[in-house]
């Protein structure tokens, strides 16, 4: 099988973050366009098709959501947002318009590989359900419906297993709380956190080591949840 | 003066009935047998109807008594007296007098009623124009003094606006008794006096906005009653004016104020904006710049990679108390709104022992919880930064190499959030330092002061309380968040669950 090189195209209006994404990307052999505005993007867009958009939320000519919009007309690819922006409501509303995850500004740059390796690795993989997931010493078969831990059996209930299976199918990204409410309970539960969060404490509790201190299942601030791998 | 226009008057009401009866006398004697003397009676009853419409009631009186003198001295026989031959003439005479006083009493009653509507429509005149012009300019802040010359004038009335919102606040002037400005200052209502014995009268009339008092309009009159004319009824027609144009006022300016509040809110929205973005976009650069070159430098010395660590943790730190800063000024601002949702404390525990571990990768902490503890309803990502400030501030001022503890507890009302470290403990009264910019340790730790004070203000906002102690002398702090046990919300009766399987047909 021959490696493609993915193509990122990273939107931001500050030098010195862009030429830091930039020499990530370089270093994990990406081909990288920059664009400094949302007018720029959409001019290297007619001869650029990128695999992964790496965007800022406050560029200087138009709000990044505005890009958001416009790039999901023609595009499924990723959207990962970068953002200085803390309330938790401007990343939702980031994520509802159409980008797949996040990162808030100042972000670590182990954090950043990560995402756009989940990215990537994601959007090559998302017609192929693997069958088995392996997590540390946990194991899950989803057509047998069977979790081991170390080897032992766990017993999760229905809801909780659809809790894992949505994050399982999403790894690496964040899954917003209104997502998965409407996965799991339907559209009329969308507002009903509590629900999500009390069954993913039960689910914690079975799977993780620590509870307080999560391996796999993260809290994402605000927003929802991720299944680190 | 005054006296002597009364005289001239009195002199015309009793001089014009003579002088007409002698007028009269005089023009008829030479025509006596030529005219009948019914029609010289017809004569003399019309001068008595003509002067009560000149003159009024008293003057046709007089009128009808000397006509009668003068018909019967210059006309009936014997003439040129008193007598009468015919007894039937008589009746003449009381029919004259009697007509005379009729006439006149009517023909004056007339007359007052035309003076009285004329007055009340001028009075409705200048009501109109007032209430044009409180219209006109309700923005006016001497809205009322105008309104007052525009009608105390016409109405001839001394109009008087008292501002006092209170009992307290009453003009002396006034000299008001207790009982009357209860009334007007409780129940809100007019008050009338009639002051006989000084000669004059008064209305005083609560001005009203918005239902509270905020004035009196006192009215005054000297001799007149204020009743007439409807003068009273004037002045309260003006007072609701007053009334409705300073309820405009005070409605305009409430709007405009809230105009400017919201634009305010925009610019301070646009600020915190953009302080949040240039504070952390240089903080990013560096940050991530560093870790570049740390990843880059692991053949380097050993001191070098230190350098590069302390840059990265420092960098964290800063981010943490821009972070600490900017979420304060939102909170007091009330820019930020609480995001309150039922969680186990948990996921908050992850949350801040993720973050601590930016700036604090080898830091040891230790959590010890119960089995089951309740849900609590928190907004996390507040919560998450007052646990970060408390293991912040337990690693500032303890050993590296010792251990800081989360310990959860509860009761039946209570949940428990310690954070206990091995330092030195507070040096000072612990619970000063909840207050802004108190510091411990004055000058060797870097920190703004604003951690406990920042945690405080949340935890009290999710009506709970916070803490600190010395566990004993020299040998650690611990920092305490009660945060209440609500009822717990029912979860599993109501979820109607979609069976993935059947949901993925």
């Amino acid at each position: 099988m021959i490696q493609t090189v993915h193509k990122v195209m990273i939107i931001e209006d500050d030098v010195g973050i862009s030429s830091l994404l930039a020499s990530q990307g370089i270093s994990m052999n990406l081909d990288v366009n920059c664009a400094n505005c949302v007018k720029d993007a959409m001019d290297h867009l007619k001869n650029y098709e990128p695999d992964l958009v790496l965007l800022d939320l406050g560029l200087p000519d138009a709000d990044g959501k505005t890009f958001i919009k416009t790039f999901r007309l023609k595009s499924d690819n990723p959207i990962l947002v970068i953002s200085s922006r803390t309330q938790e409501s401007e990343k939702v509303d980031a994520l509802n318009a159409g980008a797949d995850d996040y990162l808030t500004k100042p972000f670590g740059l182990n954090e950043l590989k990560a995402r756009i390796n989940a990215l990537l690795r994601r959007h090559q993989t998302i017609n192929n359900a693997a069958n088995l997931m392996k997590l540390g010493d946990i194991e899950v078969d989803w057509a047998r419906r069977i979790i081991t831990k170390k080897g032992d059996p766990v017993n999760l209930s229905p809801i909780e297993f659809e809790i894992l299976n949505i994050l399982a199918t999403s790894r690496g990204k964040v899954v917003t709380h209104r997502n998965l409410l409407a996965k799991v309970w339907g559209g009329a539960h969308t507002d009903d956190h509590h629900y999500l969060r009390i069954y993913m404490g039960h689910l914690r509790k079975k799977l993780e080591h620590d509870p307080t201190q999560p391996q796999y299942l993260l809290t994402v601030a605000g927003v929802g949840y991720r299944l680190e791998v | 003066m005054k006296n002597q226009q009364t005289f001239s008057g009195l002199l015309g009401v009793v001089v014009l009935p003579i002088v007409v009866a002698s007028l009269l006398s005089f023009l008829l004697t030479p025509l006596l047998g030529k005219i009948d003397l019914a029609n010289i009676v017809m004569l003399f009853l019309l001068s008595t109807f003509l002067i009560a419409i000149a003159n009024g009631r008293t003057s046709s009186s007089i009128s009808a008594i000397v006509n009668v003198g003068y018909f019967d001295y210059f006309f009936v026989s014997p003439l040129y007296s008193f007598n009468v031959d015919d007894a039937q003439y008589l009746i003449t005479f009381s029919v004259m007098i009697i007509v005379g006083l009729v006439t006149g009493q009517l023909v004056s009653g007339l007359k007052e009623k035309v003076n009285d509507i004329s007055s009340r429509a001028s009075i409705i005149n200048v009501l109109q124009n007032t209430s044009q012009t409180l219209i006109s300019r309700s923005t006016d802040l001497n809205l009322i003094e105008e309104s007052i010359s525009l009608l105390a004038g016409p109405l001839s009335v001394s109009v008087l606006f008292y501002k006092c919102k209170n009992k307290k606040e009453l003009d002396p002037q006034l000299h008001l008794h207790d009982e009357v400005a209860n009334v007007l200052f409780t129940s809100q209502k007019e008050v009338f006096q009639d002051f006989g014995q000084y000669q004059y009268s008064r209305i005083l009339m609560p001005i009203l906005v918005q239902g509270q008092v905020i004035g009196i309009l006192s009215a005054t009159d000297v001799a007149k009653s204020l009743t007439i004319f409807g003068r009273d009824e004037a002045l309260r027609t003006f007072s609701h004016l007053i009334s409705i144009a300073l309820s405009q006022q005070s409605l305009q300016q409430s709007a405009k104020s809230r105009e400017i509040e919201a634009e305010g809110e925009k610019l301070k929205t646009a600020i915190l904006t953009s302080l949040s973005h240039d504070l952390r976009t240089p903080l990013t650069t560096m940050l991530g710049l560093a870790q570049v070159l740390r990843q880059k430098s692991s053949s380097q010395t050993e001191g070098f990679n230190t350098i590069l660590d302390q840059i990265i943790q420092q960098g964290h730190r800063l981010t943490h108390k821009v972070s600490n800063l900017l979420e304060l000024v939102k909170f007091q601002h009330k820019e930020r709104t609480m995001n309150k949702a039922w969680q186990p404390i948990d996921e908050v525990l992850e949350l801040s022992l993720r973050s601590f571990r930016e700036s604090h990768p080898a830091r040891g902490v230790q959590v010890s919880m119960p089995e089951d503890v309740p849900a609590i309803c928190i907004d996390d990502v507040l919560m998450e930064r007052v646990l970060c400030n408390l293991l912040e501030n337990a690693a500032k001022f303890s050993d590296p190499d010792s251990m800081i503890q989360i310990q959860i507890q509860n009761d039946s009302r209570y949940l428990k959030i310690s954070v206990v470290d091995q330092g030195c403990g507070f040096l000072s009264d612990p619970n000063q330092f909840f207050q802004i910019f108190v510091r411990g340790d004055s000058g060797k730790k870097s920190g703004f002061g604003l951690g406990l004070f920042i945690s405080k203000t949340i935890v009290e906002a999710h009506e709970g309380t916070i803490f600190a102690e010395n566990i004993s002398p020299q040998i650690g702090a611990r920092v305490t968040i009660s945060l209440p046990i609500l009822e717990q919300p029912n979860i599993s009766s109501s979820v109607p669950f979609i069976h993935p399987l059947a949901a993925n047909q």
